[in-house]
């Protein structure tokens, strides 16, 4: 399986490591950076930044918001899946990060699960498509 | 106090030294007048005495020449002086008789010159009848007697001795005057003097007092300014102190909140994480070690559930993160997604203090709240504008309503809220008719 090269947006340290150790281990996830603030992450992002397949933000960062993160990505076309994993997903915020462009929102309490699974998932797809694709 | 007292004693000594002073004056100046007015009484009358004294030696005097004219002329013309001379010496005579009625040894005297007198006048008057009788020769020598000279020596010597006790009587009664007139004048001056004294102590006395009572009014104004200002300084202390607690409260909410979310948060997250990892681990074997698993993971969302709805309640993030109207607009939804009701939203950005908006949104979840309990309303409309200065935040239903004056309606947990208000310098209004609805309308000044 193809390794996911993933860029993570969190700001608490616990978390942000846990999360790398529990989706390195059950994901095809390659953390390739992370970031605790907006800024910094639309720098690592831009065009000069590494390849990345797959954005995973935080809503509620050390310095702006993922929102803010989301809203840019969208305008660049960036071409990395971008999930969005919070604390706060009320119906109303997953429907404005869907709105600004997110491919999936999941909760971080009741939701580890699905996010391995699709994780898991697009690898597999991505595998698939650059096996049916020519190179 | 010792110092008043004083004060009182001095005082009265005052008062009776005064009254003696006069009682003195009085006393000096009616003896004086009274004396002085005898005095002058007996002036006058000594001349008269001398008057009248030298009146009898006059009057015998002209009685005397008078007669001898007549003896002279023979004519009766002149007479007149002879009897105009006998009436003046026996009128003087009667006048010094009144004058020494009180005193015996000019009595005495007077006594010898008016038999002397008399004698002359008998001695004249006898001559006249001669001469008028015919016996002009015996009329004579009558005339040329020798003898009538004597009583005239008598008289004259007499009245003299009479003159020089006047003299002395006189003299006595103007040493007298002199005297009463000199201690009158000793007196007047010592008077004075003590006048003066007295004035003295009374001037310095109310000096004194008037000085006292200016120090105890400066104490009192001194007192009282000092009092004003520890006012002063409890006020501000108090209002610092409400003001303090108004936000201690809200502070340390927020202060919960994020500890709960950043820590609490994290590590429940964390465990939530770890235990994903133990069930990939697991896989399909240990089946009681995954119910288990399962078990604990129930328990760690109940956690995180429960740490989440107090977090939320203490510090809505909403309102940290997008600002009070995607907050309010966020109330508005989930309420008419939990309810059923329709809810319209106007609101426009306001500048308010952080603290003013947290009570803004409380005070919309509250009446919203209120709402669902109590209105069974079919529609809310929420407004939020700026308005000349002020933010206005009005909800309103098309509930039930309720009567204002009925006191239950205090219990609909807006005291608190009226509280919250007026500490951020607004005006809480509700207003209620039964049958057609509540309005909640809060007045607030916006910041600059």
């Amino acid at each position: 399986m193809q390794r996911l090269q993933t860029y993570i947006i969190e700001d608490s340290p616990m978390i942000r490591d846990n999360l790398i150790a529990t989706l390195e281990e059950l994901t095809p996830v390659q953390v390739a950076g992370t970031s605790d603030g907006e800024s910094a992450a639309l720098v690592a992002l831009g065009p000069h930044g590494p390849d990345i397949d797959l954005v995973i933000i935080d809503i509620f960062l050390r310095e702006g918001t993922g929102l803010g993160v989301l809203r840019q990505l969208a305008e660049q076309h960036h071409r990395a899946k971008r999930i969005v994993l919070s604390n706060y997903t009320t119906p109303d915020m997953r429907l404005r990060c869907l709105e600004l462009g997110a491919d999936r929102v999941f909760d971080k309490s009741h939701e580890i699960d699905a996010l391995i699974s699709y994780c898991g998932q697009l690898s597999t797809d991505a595998s698939a498509m650059l096996a049916v694709s020519p190179s | 106090m010792l110092n008043a007292l004083k004060g009182h004693r001095t005082n009265s000594a005052t008062l009776v030294l005064a009254v003696l002073a006069a009682a003195a004056l009085m006393f000096i100046s009616e003896a004086t007048y009274w004396q002085a007015s005898s005095a002058l009484a007996r002036l006058e009358a000594g001349v008269v005495i001398r008057s009248n004294l030298r009146d009898v030696e006059l009057g015998l005097t002209e009685a005397q020449s008078g007669m001898r004219s007549h003896l002279l002329t023979w004519q009766d013309d002149d007479l007149e002086p002879y009897f105009r001379g006998v009436r003046k010496a026996n009128a003087a005579l009667a006048e010094l008789d009144r004058r020494y009625a009180d005193d015996p040894p000019q009595k005495a005297k007077l006594g010898q010159m008016r038999a002397a007198a008399q004698a002359i006048l008998d001695v004249q008057a006898a001559t006249i009848l001669l001469h008028d009788g015919g016996d002009r020769e015996g009329a004579r020598r009558q005339a040329l007697d020798r003898a009538g000279e004597q009583d005239m020596d008598t008289v004259r010597r007499l009245g003299a001795g009479l003159s020089v006790i006047e003299d002395q009587v006189r003299a006595r009664d103007r040493a007298d005057l002199a005297a009463i007139l000199g201690l009158s004048r000793i007196a007047m001056a010592a008077l004075a003097a003590v006048g003066l004294v007295a004035l003295f102590l009374f001037l310095r006395h109310s000096t004194v007092r008037e000085i006292h009572r200016l120090a105890l009014a400066q104490q009192a104004l001194a007192l009282n300014q000092s009092l004003d200002g520890e006012v002063k300084l409890r006020t501000a202390q108090l209002t610092e102190l409400t003001q303090h607690l108004q936000t201690a409260r809200e502070d340390e909410r927020h202060r919960l909140a994020r500890n709960l979310h950043d820590e609490l948060g994290a590590l429940l997250t964390s465990a939530k994480l770890d235990a994903a990892r133990i069930r990939a681990r697991l896989g399909s074997t240990a089946p009681e070690a995954q119910e288990r698993l399962a078990h604990l993971v129930q328990t760690l969302d109940a956690s995180i559930a429960l740490g989440r709805s107090i977090i939320d309640d203490l510090r809505p993030s909403t309102l940290a993160n997008l600002g009070l109207v995607a907050a309010v607009e966020i109330l508005a939804r989930e309420h008419a997604a939990l309810t059923g009701v329709q809810v319209h939203c106007d609101l426009a950005p306001v500048k308010l203090r952080p603290s003013a908006e947290l009570t803004v949104y409380r005070l919309v979840q509250e009446a919203i709240t209120n709402v669902g309990k109590y209105a069974s309303a079919g529609q809310v409309w929420i407004d939020l504008q700026p308005d000349a200065g002020q933010v206005r935040v009005c909800v309103r239903d098309d509930g039930v309503g309720f009567d204002m004056a009925a006191p239950a309606h205090t219990a609909y947990g807006l005291v608190g809220m009226r509280y919250r208000v007026e500490a951020e310098g607004g005006v809480l209004t509700v207003t209620s008719v039964p049958g057609q609805g509540t309005q909640v309308q809060a007045v607030l000044p916006e910041t600059s």
